[in-house]
């Protein structure tokens, strides 16, 4: 996995492909170490997930709880997003309300 | 003395005289009716005359005038193939002898020529030449069994078109597997599918005789059991009495319906079980529960089901369907599915040639008197089971189900199919974490109905469900971020229709693919 912090106090973490139940707890393991090695250094995080056709509700239960992470430090979320059926499962859970939902 | 032509009819040619008059004077004392020529068109003429069927062998030089003995003995393996050739030559070079056998030839002669080895030679082919023409035979016959077959299955089709639908791939000319959908006195009907042991003539034959008797007593008003039994009986006793060959066995599956008595019943002797859809798009599947064809034991065994009296489409398949499904990593219903759509485009699926054996799907529409209104036919493409143990292997499933909806619908829109996929796997993982949570099992349905561009996807366990409302969880979800229920919440955005029934251990999703032309 990939994963920056930038100049600007930004931290984008890469996610390899789809989140689903099968894969999700591995996932959070890593991305939450990644999380909190940078906790007080960024106030956006970006999570890049151009590479995920797929997203099912228990990947969305993670990417719920790192904004619930991401926003009691006072920062702000943005979803990196490549494929048009998660940008529709973003907002049909409105999930957009919560956080930017960018098409990469 | 054998007479002269009582060994059969040799075509020997050959530029120098000596070597014609020495093979003349050696074959015909060795009771051979002897043709000769110098060149390649003068036998051909010889031969013509005489009739090819009438030859033994054909023995060359090799070294013919003008056109070489190379050339005629490729035109003897092409046209007639069931001629055997000789080639005979001064020259021993074996690149000579190996060109003359991969020409067609079946033996090579050195020159100067020697009597034993002429007449073994020649003895030898004619051997060859009978057993190729017996082979021919045997496959002229096995393909006019075939044509028949197919004959009859159509025939069989002729007279109730709208409602009787068939596909059928035999894999060789002719074989075991066969349907006949049969009227009957007070406007009963029986579908009836076989399949026989092995795919030799004695199959078809078998097949054949089989669906005649059948047909026979049903039409003097016996029972589907008792014709059963009487079958078994038949099979065990003189079909298979011959200890030297292996016995003969039928699966058979007998699907009977009385519009009268409002009553469809289903008899299955080892045959794979029948799938019924009802215009709601629920399916049942009609289960072989562990019955023996017909043929194996004397103590038969027949399932016997009686389905709900309504309105919907039986799908019957032999078990080539399933062996192909397995091959293809897709339903069975998904092949099912996939071959009556290339039958009504008609085009030929092109995985067809993956099948190891005959490829047999039969549907039949039934109307239930007293159901009124637009009935909608569905084609389904997933019907599966699974129990707590399958969740491990959800990635698998869905796998699974997009192999099997990619099959059936090619031109199903890339929307359609992520949606489609995402709520089946919610629901499944539903279905198995919690209304399997203490045994039991739960079911993965998806069926097309093409004239409502709709697909249904049904998940259902055998749980008890629990109290949900969507509206006030979605809302909450949302505002406050919580992770219970967002799977149902998915469901339901991404659905065009979305049901619950049985406190939600029964949900009922409906997608509209706008990709299927009306």
């Amino acid at each position: 996995m990939n994963d920056k912090i930038t100049e600007d106090a930004r931290l984008t973490l890469a996610v390899p492909g789809d989140i689903l139940s099968t894969n999700a707890e591995d996932l959070r393991a890593k991305l939450f170490a990644d999380l909190k090695s940078a906790d007080a250094a960024c106030g956006l995080v970006e999570v890049d997930l151009s590479r995920a056709s797929m997203v099912d509700s228990v990947g969305l239960n993670l990417l719920v709880s790192i904004i619930k992470h991401v926003k009691a430090r006072s920062g702000s979320v943005r979803f990196l997003v490549g494929n048009s059926n998660v940008e529709r499962t973003f907002r049909f859970t409105r999930l957009d309300s919560q956080a930017e939902i960018v098409r990469h | 003395m054998l007479n002269s032509g009582d060994c059969g009819t040799v075509l020997a040619v050959d530029g120098d005289f000596l070597s014609r008059r020495f093979i003349d004077r050696v074959l015909t004392r060795a009771g051979y009716t002897v043709l000769l020529a110098s060149t390649e068109a003068e036998a051909k003429l010889l031969a013509r005359t005489a009739g090819y069927e009438s030859l033994s062998c054909v023995i060359t030089d090799f070294s013919l005038p003008e056109n070489g003995g190379a050339d005629f003995l490729c035109w003897i393996a092409q046209e007639h193939a069931c001629v055997a050739s000789i080639a005979t030559s001064g020259s021993s070079d074996k690149a000579l002898v190996e060109q003359s056998l991969r020409s067609g030839a079946c033996n090579f002669l050195n020159k100067p020529l020697d009597r034993f080895s002429l007449e073994q030679a020649v003895f030898d082919a004619s051997k060859h030449t009978t057993r190729k023409r017996r082979t021919a035979e045997i496959e002229r016959d096995v393909k006019q069994v075939g044509a028949v077959q197919r004959l009859l299955i159509g025939s069989s089709m002729a007279r109730d078109r709208a409602n009787v639908g068939l596909c059928f791939h035999p894999k060789r000319d002719a074989g075991g597997d066969f349907f006949s959908h049969l009227e009957l006195p007070g406007g009963r009907a029986v579908a009836l599918l076989t399949d026989v042991s092995g795919h030799e003539l004695k199959s078809a034959f078998v097949s054949a005789y089989f669906q005649g008797m059948v047909r026979a007593m049903l039409e003097s008003g016996l029972s589907l059991p008792a014709i059963f039994d009487r079958a078994n009986l038949f099979l065990l006793n003189e079909a298979s009495a011959n200890e030297d060959s292996v016995p003969v066995s039928i699966c058979a599956c007998a699907v009977s319906f009385d519009p009268a008595e409002r009553r469809i019943e289903v008899f299955n002797c080892g045959a794979p079980g029948a799938i019924f859809v009802n215009c709601s798009g629920d399916c049942l599947t009609v289960r072989n529960d562990g019955s023996y064809p017909l043929g194996w034991f004397p103590e038969k065994q027949v399932d016997h089901d009686v389905l709900p009296p309504v309105s919907g489409k039986l799908i019957l398949w032999t078990d080539g369907v399933e062996d192909l499904a397995d091959q293809l990593g897709v339903t069975s219903c998904a092949v099912a599915a996939a071959l009556m759509r290339a039958k009504e485009i008609g085009v030929e699926a092109p995985w067809l040639g993956k099948a190891s054996d005959d490829v047999l799907v039969a549907t039949w529409k039934i109307e239930m008197p007293g159901d009124e209104g637009d009935l909608v036919w569905y084609r389904p493409i997933i019907n599966e089971h699974f129990s707590a143990r399958d969740l491990d292997r959800i990635d698998d499933i869905q796998l699974l189900a997009r192999n099997s909806l990619l099959l059936a619908m090619p031109d199903i829109g890339e929307e359609t199919l992520h949606d489609v996929l995402l709520c089946a796997r919610e629901a499944l993982i539903n279905a198995l974490s919690h209304g399997c949570a203490v045994g039991g099992q739960a079911k993965l349905e998806l069926c097309l109905a093409a004239e409502r561009r709709t697909l249904t996807l049904i998940v259902q366990d055998d749980g008890p469900g629990h109290e949900f409302d969507c509206d006030e969880h979605a809302a909450t979800a949302t505002s406050q971020l919580t992770a219970r229920h967002r799977g149902l919440i998915l469901m339901r955005a991404l659905t065009d229709r979305f049901k619950t029934e049985r406190r939600g251990a029964k949900v009922t999703m409906d997608f509209l693919c706008k990709e299927i032309e009306k």
